[in-house]
This record gives C-alpha cells, sequence and structure tokens, in this order.
C-alpha cells in the first residue's frame, strides 16, 4: 500500500491519531509500514509515531476521546513498528541508553496493565527497564536499585490501599539515606483521580499517563544529576 | 418514615423528610465486630452480624451484601489473596490464555461454598432487615465479570483485538450474570449495584461500548427479575453517561467524585436516581466538620432533586476512618430538612 494513500506527513499524523481514537491496532500498522516502506521504518517512528504520540499524549485523561483502551491500543501498535525497526534498520535505532530504572507494582498490587503500558513508552524513549513485576516490596525495589546503580524507581498502584505501601518505599529510601541518590516516581490510576496521593506516599512526581512518562523520568533523571554535582 | 420508605420515595419521587444516605460499609462492618477479615469474607454470619453493627451505629439507609467481587473470580478458580486491612483481590486468574474459554467450568450456583457464602450472607441480612430497610447486592455486568477469570489485561486485549472470542467469552458471562442475578434476587435483594468498568470510555474504546457492551448491557439487563444500579467504578462517568441512560430495568447511576452532580442528572434524566457524590475511601483523612459541611452543602445542592440518594462513591471506606467522619454524614443528612420542590 503505498504511502500517498494517507496523504502528506501532517495528514498521516492526523490520520493516526483518528485510527488511535477508534482503536484500530490493524490500519494504525498499516499507515506506519506504509510510509516505512517508502521511507524507512526509522522515519516511520520520528516522522509520524512521535509526533502522533506527543499529540495524543497531551490529550490523555484530559477528554473523552482517549481512554485506557486507546492507550492500550497505542502501546501495541508501537511495539509492532519498532518491532519491524529492530529487525531491519538496528543500525539506525539507538540501543537503550538511559537508565537503568527499576518499575514494578507494590506490595499487593496485581495490576499489571500500567505499569507495562509505561515500560513501553521508557523502552521506545531509550529507556533500559528492570521490571520487577507484581507485588514488590519496598527492600525488593531499593535492593534491585542498589545493586543495578539504578537512579529512578518507578512504582505502580491501581487502587488507593495498595497506593498506601508506597510509603514504605520512601522509608526504606530516608532509612538507608538513598533519598538523594535514587528518585520515586509514582503511578497508576488512582494517582490520577487523587493527585494529593503522590506527596501523601512520598513520591518525587507521577505522571498523567504512559505517554507522558519518559518526560517525568527524564526530569527525575536530572534532578539526581544535580544533586549528585553539588 | 423508615428506611425502606425514604429510599422508595428517591426512587418514585415522592416527598422526603430528610434525604436518603447510602454508605459502602461493606468492609466497615468487620471493624465494628473486631473481626479478622479472611474469617468476615468467609463466615456469613460474622458477615451479617458485622453489617447489623453497621446499621445499629450509622443506621444508613441501605446495607450492602459482600461487595467483595473478586470472591466471584474465585468460584471460578481464580487464586484470590486475602489481607489485613482491605478485601480480598485476585491474585492469579483461573485463565492465563484467554483461548482456553472452552474449559472453563461453570460453579454450581447453590452448592458452590464462595457463592453460598455471599447468598447466605445476604439471606440473614435481608432477615434481619425484616423489611425496614433494603439489602443490596454487589455484582458484575456480563462485559466486566471477564476481568475476574483473566485480569484486566487480558479481557482488555481481548476485546479490542479478538471479536469472534469476545463473543464466546461474553456467552458464558452472560449465562453466569443471569443465572447469579436471578439467585440474588430471590435471595432477597432489594436491588443489584453493579461497577462497570467496561461499560467506560476512561477505559474502553468508544466503538466497544457502542458495538460491542451496550448491546450485550441492554439484553441481559432486559432479563433481569429485579432493578440495577450502574456504578462508576472509581473513575470518571461524565463522558459515558449520555451513552448508557436508557438501560433496561436501571434504576440509578452512582456518580465519582470528580463528577459533577447537576451536570450528571442532565445526563440521566429527571426520573432516574441519581447517586454521590462524596468520597468514600478519602474519608479517613478528613476532618468531621469538614465532612458535614461538605454534606450539607450536597443536600443543598440537590434539595429540588427528589431522585437523588447521598451515597458515597468509589471503593469501600477504609477501615481506618473514624466513626465520626461517617456519622458525620448522617448527622448531616439528619439535621438537613428538605423543605422544597415536592420534598
Amino acid at each position: 500500500m503505498p504511502s500517498d494513500q494517507y496523504g502528506s506527513q501532517y495528514e498521516c499524523i492526523e490520520t493516526l491519531i483518528s485510527l488511535f481514537i477508534d482503536g484500530d491496532r490493524d490500519e494504525a500498522g498499516k499507515l506506519l509500514r506504509s510510509w516505512g516502506q517508502q521511507h524507512s521504518y526509522h522515519d516511520a517512528i520520528s516522522d509520524i509515531l512521535e509526533p502522533a504520540i506527543s499529540k495524543f499524549g497531551h490529550d490523555w485523561g484530559r477528554t473523552e476521546r482517549v481512554s485506557l483502551g486507546q492507550g492500550y491500543v497505542l502501546g501495541k501498535v508501537a511495539e509492532d513498528i519498532f518491532e519491524l525497526a529492530a529487525s531491519e534498520y538496528s543500525k539506525q535505532i539507538a540501543p537503550a541508553a538511559k537508565g537503568p530504572v527499576i518499575m514494578g507494582n507494590i506490595e499487593d498490587d496485581n495490576h499489571a496493565l500500567g505499569r507495562k503500558l509505561v515500560i513501553t513508552f521508557l523502552k521506545i524513549n531509550g529507556w533500559n527497564v528492570i521490571d520487577l513485576g507484581n507485588d514488590i516490596t519496598a527492600e525488593e525495589f531499593i535492593d534491585t536499585a542498589v545493586k543495578h546503580n539504578a537512579s529512578i524507581i518507578g512504582v505502580s498502584a491501581m487502587i488507593l490501599r495498595t497506593a498506601m505501601n508506597i510509603k514504605g518505599v520512601r522509608q526504606l529510601l530516608i532509612k538507608r539515606g538513598l533519598s538523594d541518590k535514587i528518585k520515586l516516581a509514582v503511578g497508576g490510576a488512582v494517582f490520577c483521580q487523587r493527585p494529593e496521593l503522590v506527596d501523601e506516599v512520598g513520591g518525587d512526581g507521577t505522571a498523567n499517563n504512559a505517554i507522558l512518562a519518559p518526560g517525568l523520568f527524564d526530569n527525575l533523571m536530572q534532578k539526581t544529576r544535580i544533586k549528585g554535582s553539588v | 418514615m423508615n428506611s425502606s420508605e425514604r429510599v422508595m420515595a428517591a426512587i418514585q419521587g415522592k416527598p422526603t423528610y430528610r434525604r436518603a444516605v447510602a454508605l459502602t460499609l461493606s468492609l466497615y462492618g468487620a471493624k465494628l465486630i473486631n473481626c479478622p477479615l479472611k474469617e468476615y469474607y468467609n463466615n456469613y454470619k460474622l458477615y451479617a452480624e458485622g453489617q447489623l453493627a453497621i446499621r445499629e451505629t450509622f443506621q444508613p439507609d441501605i446495607l450492602l451484601a459482600p461487595f467483595a467481587l473478586p470472591l466471584l473470580g474465585a468460584a471460578f478458580g481464580s487464586r484470590i489473596k486475602y489481607f489485613a486491612n482491605h478485601p480480598p483481590n485476585i491474585a492469579k486468574p483461573v485463565l492465563s490464555n484467554p483461548n482456553d474459554i472452552s474449559s472453563l467450568g461453570m460453579p454450581d450456583i447453590d452448592t458452590d461454598p464462595i457463592l453460598k457464602y455471599i447468598r447466605e450472607s445476604l439471606r440473614e441480612m435481608v432477615s434481619n432487615a425484616d423489611g425496614e430497610y433494603p439489602v443490596s447486592a454487589v455484582a458484575l455486568s456480563p462485559v466486566d465479570f471477564p476481568i475476574m477469570i483473566l485480569g484486566i489485561e487480558a479481557w482488555l486485549d481481548t476485546v479490542l483485538f479478538n471479536h469472534d472470542l469476545t463473543k464466546r467469552i461474553l456467552e458464558i458471562s452472560t449465562k453466569f450474570f443471569l443465572d447469579w442475578t436471578s439467585a440474588l434476587f430471590n435471595d432477597g435483594a432489594t436491588c443489584i449495584i453493579l461497577p462497570a468498568p467496561f461499560a467506560n470510555l476512561r477505559i474502553v474504546t468508544r466503538k466497544f461500548l457502542t458495538k460491542t457492551a451496550i448491546p450485550n448491557l441492554k439484553e441481559s439487563f432486559a432479563q433481569c427479575l429485579g432493578p440495577l444500579i450502574l456504578h462508576h467504578c472509581g473513575t470518571s462517568y461524565h463522558d459515558t453517561l449520555p451513552y448508557i441512560t436508557d438501560m433496561p430495568n436501571t434504576i440509578g447511576y452512582c456518580i465519582g467524585k470528580e463528577d459533577n452532580l447537576a451536570e450528571s442528572r442532565n445526563a440521566i434524566g429527571s426520573n432516574t436516581l441519581l447517586l454521590g457524590n462524596i468520597d468514600g475511601p478519602s474519608l479517613y483523612k478528613r476532618d468531621p466538620e469538614h465532612i458535614y459541611k461538605q454534606t450539607c452543602e450536597i443536600i443543598e445542592d440537590r434539595k429540588e432533586d427528589p431522585h437523588f440518594i447521598l451515597a458515597t462513591s468509589a471503593a469501600d471506606i477504609e477501615l481506618e476512618t473514624p466513626e465520626e467522619n461517617i456519622q458525620a454524614i448522617i448527622q448531616a443528612a439528619k439535621e438537613t430538612h428538605l423543605e422544597k420542590a415536592g420534598m
């Protein structure tokens, strides 16, 4: 399918956003592959996918146009095109250059979906992610971060009760004198509904959706560097 | 006027002296009778005793049968985990692959020990209530129940990318929904509250909502033996309400804390129950004076709305919530009399 079927770069971006909103993974994939075949898969990512993600992420959670399901579709489309790009244009794709960072769901929390979406977008943005999975204790988070010399721990929780367990991570960071070296990113549905929770559990920051997570991690990494240089 | 009459008046839009109050105090009963949660969620006598204590302590107008939906998943074989301070949750869904749905056995609604616990709790509560106050059960709609046997991610992936498999799973889920709600109504449930994340635009796509979820819900709700209330399930209902206002047998909608009461009323029409708008899970960290004031403001805001029931939104009220914080809501409802608009 020739790319001109989808029009100019601007039209492709707008069409791709519409396809995300419709949750149409197949058509979104076709559009990106079409652009990739005419240019390169790397260009499909940088010229079409990334601007579309940026615009989509801005709307996610702000209007009814974007749901968790639509974000999930976007994540899958991104994974699909990155896989193609990695296999055919591996020289052009930068290896994971940032991190490592530690990700996991807090103790007693088994809702992995949000965490997996965040990991997808972190990887797309060049982060090396160590995923610990569900139901992770404060000790496991911090021991792993220390072992891998990670500067950021990302902790996910979907509901209020399990989100409160994140306090344990903050308390242990303080106890071990690691608060300046390791930043605590928190996230999950409950933080979108109750932003005051970020401070309550001792988080250093949050992102309203998975697409915005790489920006948060960039900021937190910068803070650890500034602190480290003082 | 007793609680049953007060709630019925709200359903019918008739005058009442004070506003009916519905609080999500399923969990809190365990605190009042000092019962470990694993026992509370397994022994129907303890659950009913806890809810009797809720009624005696706070006198809410509606009581809830066990609000522990993962137990439904456990009845199908999902592994659940019990906690010291909150209801059980799914630790491992029974199916790791949605394609294995045909291998899933259906529990016997009359003999399965977990389902029996829920039903016997309900029956005991209905017997204790003796018509004085309504007892609501809590269940999951056909489009939401698969979360309990597959997990959210696998079910979301299925509804987004595999239409045929979605249809097969919904056939099984719908059968269970109809059997289960029939049993609950036969056991005496006044109504059934349905938290419905997969019928909410903040979770699913509009395409799934309009093409799959709503047609399924309309068909299955029409076969229900009693009234249903749709619940926002922790996320905003604002965008979704306009799509789901004409569901069969649905007498009300419970909105989320970020939803606006007046806008929600406009969306659902003037003759349907509207429930909300106190944030239940955050009550533990607020002071009673502030809760009292906010409750009075909500009642004042809705004074010309006879179909409004003051209710807590989202999940259960936390165990650590001081009793006086809950009493503040009841006190405000008792002291704020209704004088206008047919009240």
